[in-house]
């Protein structure tokens, strides 16, 4: 009996040690789970919870008729943990099989120290396939967004590119980079141990906004024209640069731009920084002969010359301690205005300026934004160096006449083309037609319609000297079949580093057409052509090339009245 | 039911071989039987003397007696001891009372009495109900908490959400049968079988070097074809019942080392030895404490349990400081602080996970923690995931599942029929709520991580068939008390502490009387 309430007394022992045990726990329970709770949450939270961006979209970059020139599309970033994984060797060779890396590259990046390392950025959704299949631990996926620019080398130097992390560097990426990029948003999301996401538990903070699409006023058909002749040109001159530039005289849209050699935006890293300039907008240039354009404007404007005024033009003239010579000898002494301007007598033209004065010369320049920017959307522009009227000495007058001692850009020369073309309106080079925001609005580009510079009529006399010269005069080569065409040639030699000038010369054409309603204005410049480099001879034909298209392609009415067409050229 | 008890004394009396022994006890259940004029007895020699017949029925109807109620089920048992009787009497026409009784033990009866004892709803007392329905309601709890914590590492990894989900079902179904399997098969002959048990276990366990499977740096099962088997497991129930038969069997003796130390003592030695190789220092330390708590409950002296106990977890000690690795994730737990990123990493993510439960939790499947910062969330850690995700309620449930695990299994040993039942239900009961404290210590930080499993809940197979064996050993002991049917006085009186009334009760009860003969 006493045996048995021992022993019964010892499972009473038991069990009240197991139930104590029990309550212990419990105790033990409400301590983390009630009273240090807060600390426990903040553990957790401080652990496991992250603030995320989340990239946005960035919008599409499209012509004028919406074909896509840059788009961002899904790819997919590879990364190691470099800890985890545990065969080193092995998950390098695998990877370099897939990623066509050498081996000991990847090795090297595994063996970092430190719990993260990008093995390859941006790949695409088939190569992350085929990594993901590996299955190797310690390597994952990180998806991103990766910009594709289809057509490829089109319009490179305008486009400009992004960098790694999407954000535009160059060109029109940086120009609407805020407007491409669109807004990032916020999630918290929580991290297991490992980094990946744990699913099901993350919170959008704030919704990321896409980027807008930005359609531009390029033409890619007129694009690829331009950069084909380009090319084209610089192999027929032996240049090492050409630039050009297509532009609608009325409104200032920009329809193609171009520096050849150029590049394919989708390998940009591979290239050299200078064939990545938008030359036309960010290169300034002596412009020689084609500047004459500016002292014929003033010249009529002012009413000091009409065009069938009878200038003389001596063999050479003296000014201060310069004399200054025309290129070729005139076939006579005495020429028309008209004539002096389609022969390009330097002569002829310093004789006008001259009679034109320094300060009415002065107002033109300034009026037709030489020294200044254009305006263009485009980042990094060139103003030209124009020397300011109070500094100018005796020579400066007579030499910016014939454009020397000034620089200009390609886009400035088109700007002062167009006051010709137009009727006398100066206007805004532009890039952007319209934007498109993701909830569907659009927005049209809403140009400043022109400014007044000279008088119609002083614009039609103009036109019909401009049209002399590819009719008879320099710029013969600028003619096209269909359509009738005025321009400027110009040579300029190039600048000697160490002072005065050297035998190097900048080819330049620059005109519009039709004549008798001017659309389009185009201008070609040619850097250190060596076989031939006269602008008449080198960069005319190009211009004539791209002119001739780009009417064609935009359905404009071929002139009716054959004044400077390449029959009546060659008939002649 | 009085045929049950028939038939347990003789085959209790072909196994006894020590004749001196056998002796020993008969004359100590004559001395008790006399006062009480004991009716076994009486009936004794009329069946030594009649046929097989008339010893069936003067031994069932007078225990029947007793107790009104208890007449007509006896007398639906005469139905089966007529049947069996018949048959009984074409074979064999004599006469001694060992054969007579061999009877029983042939399958077609037995069957018919566990079918009977079914039907009869007698069969199953409260608590064995209770008992089959908190098992039941922590494997639920379980599955769903195991769902929970590994659908998405399941996902990851073997591209099915189902994975442990399913495995822990069909495992169920295992376990479940030998649920139903223990709880008919009578503990007397499951303790005589022990060291048979024993014998496998053993046999696994050395196996399991040599053919076992690796995994997290131990080596712990056996895998056989679709099967993943830990021995360890299997080991720790049949070294539990071993020491509850022989225990049982020495109660008195057990101030002499020799009882105490074999063979079971060596034997378990010998099994804990293996388990810690593989290793696996939670499931040893379970095995080792169940067997000396069945010493201790058996009336073990408490000097020499006190000797047992410092030697015991001077060699656990011995073996846990011999490496530096081994001690530093041991002692983690009591400053879990100083190296998080370390040995403290799963304390604390374990804490953070209860802590970060609170009271009501994040909601069901809403876990964090379980992604890779717990190891094994739904097995060792299931219990951080239930406070994570259901809070302070979920824990405290599991708790009251486990307080009433503890209840049921003392009340189904304090009205087991005999002292081995009450000792085998008691050692089982602490098994188990020493397993599940161990467990949910380690979860909330308080002991230190060994990597054991939450019974019933956690998934694992091995585990969960034990466990549910267990518990079926426990209805059992539970159906066994109702079949000897103690009325609701004795009870009232057991219950008060008298533990004469008790005794005296069970003296009163042929059934009990004879078993307790053999025994004490």
């Amino acid at each position: 009996m006493s045996k048995g309430r021992k022993r019964d007394a010892r499972i009473n022992l038991a069990a009240l040690v197991l139930l104590l045990g029990l309550v212990l726990i419990g105790y033990r329970l409400v301590d983390l789970q009630v009273v240090r709770a807060d600390r426990f949450k903040q553990i957790a939270e401080d652990q496991r919870y992250q603030q995320t961006d989340i990239n946005p979209l960035r919008g599409c970059l499209t012509d004028r008729e919406g074909q896509v020139l840059a788009i961002s599309k899904e790819a997919y970033s590879i990364y190691a943990t470099p800890y985890l994984v545990n065969d080193k060797p092995a998950a390098a060779a695998e990877l370099s099989g897939i990623l066509q890396k050498p081996r000991q590259e990847l090795e090297e990046k595994l063996r970092t120290k430190g719990g993260f390392v990008y093995i390859e950025r941006k790949v695409s959704p088939e190569v992350a396939d085929a990594v993901k299949g590996l299955g190797i631990d310690g390597i994952g996926l990180q998806k991103e967004s990766k910009r594709f620019y289809p057509q490829g080398g089109l319009a490179s130097q305008i486009l400009g590119f992004v960098g790694t992390d999407n954000v535009g560097l160059a060109g029109l990426e940086l120009q609407y980079e805020s407007t491409l990029a669109g807004e990032w948003g916020e999630a918290g999301m929580e991290m297991d141990p490992a980094g990946e996401p744990i699913p099901g538990v993350s919170k959008m903070i704030k919704p990321p906004m896409d980027g807008s699409d930005v359609q531009l006023t390029l033409d890619s058909e007129i694009q690829f024209k331009l950069q084909e002749q380009l090319a084209q040109s610089l192999k027929d001159s032996g240049a090492q640069n050409a630039t050009g530039l297509v532009m609608d005289c009325r409104t200032g849209e920009i329809l193609a731009m171009g520096s050849y050699p150029d590049f394919d935006v989708n390998l940009y890293s591979n290239v050299v920084a200078d064939v990545t300039r938008n030359r036309a907008v960010t290169d300034g240039f002596e412009p020689g002969s084609v500047l004459k354009i500016l002292t014929a404007m003033a010249a009529i404007d002012q009413g000091v010359v009409s065009p069938n005024s009878v200038i003389n033009v001596p063999f050479s003239i003296q000014i201060g301690e310069y004399e200054f010579k025309d290129d070729h000898p005139m076939e006579k002494d005495d020429l028309t205005f008209t004539e002096v301007i389609a022969h390009s007598s330097n002569i002829g033209t310093i004789k006008t300026a001259q009679a034109t004065g320094k300060d009415a010369f002065s107002k033109y320049v300034e009026e037709a934004g030489l020294g200044q920017l254009t305006g263009v959307d485009f980042p990094g522009e060139n103003c030209g160096v124009v020397l300011k009227p109070e500094k100018w000495n005796a020579t400066s007058l007579p030499t910016m006449a014939i454009g020397q001692g000034i620089t200009v850009s390609p886009i400035q020369l088109a700007v002062l083309t167009s006051i010709v073309a137009n009727g006398g309106l100066k206007v805004t080079p532009h890039f952007l037609k319209q934007l498109e925001h993701p909830d569907g609005s659009t927005e049209l580009y809403q140009g400043s319609g022109g400014e007044p510079i000279i008088s119609e009529e002083s614009a039609a006399s103009l036109r019909r000297i401009l049209g002399e010269v590819v009719r008879m005069g320099t710029g013969t080569r600028a003619a096209m079949s269909l359509y009738n065409c005025a321009g400027k040639t110009g040579t300029a030699m190039k600048v000697n580093p160490e002072g005065g000038y050297r035998e190097a010369y900048i080819a330049t054409f620059t005109g519009f057409a039709p004549t008798e309603d001017p659309r389009l204005v185009t201008v070609i410049t040619l850097d250190e052509p060596t076989s031939i480099y006269y602008g008449g001879l080198a960069a005319a034909p190009c211009f004539s090339q791209v002119m001739e298209f780009a009417l064609q392609h935009l359905q404009v009415t071929p002139s009716i009245d054959h004044v400077n067409t390449k029959e009546k050229v060659i008939s002649e | 039911m009085g045929r049950e008890a028939a038939a347990r004394k003789p085959s209790g009396k072909g196994k006894r071989p020590p004749p001196a022994l056998l002796e020993a006890r008969r004359r100590q259940g004559e001395e008790r039987a006399k006062p009480e004029k004991d009716p076994r007895d009486k009936s004794r020699p009329s069946q030594q003397k009649k046929a097989a017949r008339v010893a069936g029925r003067a031994q069932a109807s007078p225990s029947r007696k007793q107790s009104p109620a208890r007449q007509t089920a006896a007398k639906k048992d005469l139905l089966t001891e007529g049947l069996r009787r018949n048959k009984s009497a074409a074979r064999k026409t004599q006469t001694d009372s060992r054969k007579v009784v061999d009877f029983p033990k042939r399958i077609p009866d037995r069957k018919r009495a566990t079918a009977l004892a079914v039907a009869t709803k007698s069969g199953l007392s409260g608590t064995g109900y209770w008992i089959l329905g908190v098992s039941l309601l922590m494997f639920l709890y379980g599955m769903v908490m195991i769902f929970s914590a590994s659908s998405g590492s399941a996902f990851r990894v073997y591209g099915s959400s189902y994975y442990f989900l399913l495995r822990q079902a069909i495992w169920f179904g295992v376990g479940l049968i030998g649920l139903i399997c223990m709880a008919y098969l009578d503990y007397h002959h499951l303790s005589e079988i022990s060291p048979v048990l024993v014998g496998v276990a053993i046999a696994a366990l050395a196996a399991v070097p040599f053919f076992g499977s690796q995994a997290y740096g131990s080596t712990r099962s056996i895998t056989l074809g679709p099967l993943v088997i830990q021995p360890s497991e299997f080991a720790k129930m049949s070294l539990l019942i071993l020491a509850v038969y022989v225990y049982n069997k020495r109660r008195g003796k057990l101030d002499e080392w020799k009882e105490i130390v074999m063979p079971v003592l060596l034997v378990s030695g010998l099994a804990c030895a293996l388990i810690l190789v593989e290793p696996d220092l939670g499931t040893m330390l379970i095995a080792a404490i169940s067997v000396f708590i069945v010493l201790f409950l058996a009336g073990a002296p408490l000097r020499k349990l006190a000797v047992l106990a410092v030697s015991g977890a001077g060699l656990t000690a011995l073996f846990i400081f011999s490496s530096p690795y081994r001690k530093a994730r041991f002692l983690a737990f009591l400053h879990p602080w100083e190296a998080p990123r370390e040995g403290g990493f799963h304390i604390i993510q374990s804490m953070v996970a209860l802590g970060s439960g609170s009271v009501t939790g994040l909601g069901l499947g809403m876990s964090r923690q379980k992604f890779f910062y717990l190891p094994n969330a739904h097995t060792d850690f299931i219990f951080s995931i239930i406070g994570e995700e259901i809070g302070l309620i979920g824990t405290v449930a599991v708790l009251g599942l486990f307080a009433s695990f503890l209840i049921l299994g003392l009340r189904a040993a304090r009205r087991a029929p005999d002292g081995l039942g009450k000792l085998l239900a008691t050692s089982i009961t602490c098994m188990i709520m020493i397993q599940a404290l161990i467990n949910m210590g380690a979860a909330t930080g308080a002991l230190p991580i060994t990597g054991v499993t939450l019974p019933f809940i956690s998934y694992g197979g091995s585990s969960l068939v034990i466990c549910m064996c267990l518990a079926g050993i426990l209805i059992n002991v539970s159906r066994q008390e109702a079949e000897t049917g103690v009325s609701n006085d004795r009870r009232k009186k057991r219950e008060r502490g008298d533990m004469r009334g008790r005794n005296r009760g069970a003296l009163a009860s042929p059934a009990g009387s004879r078993r307790r003969a053999p025994i004490a």
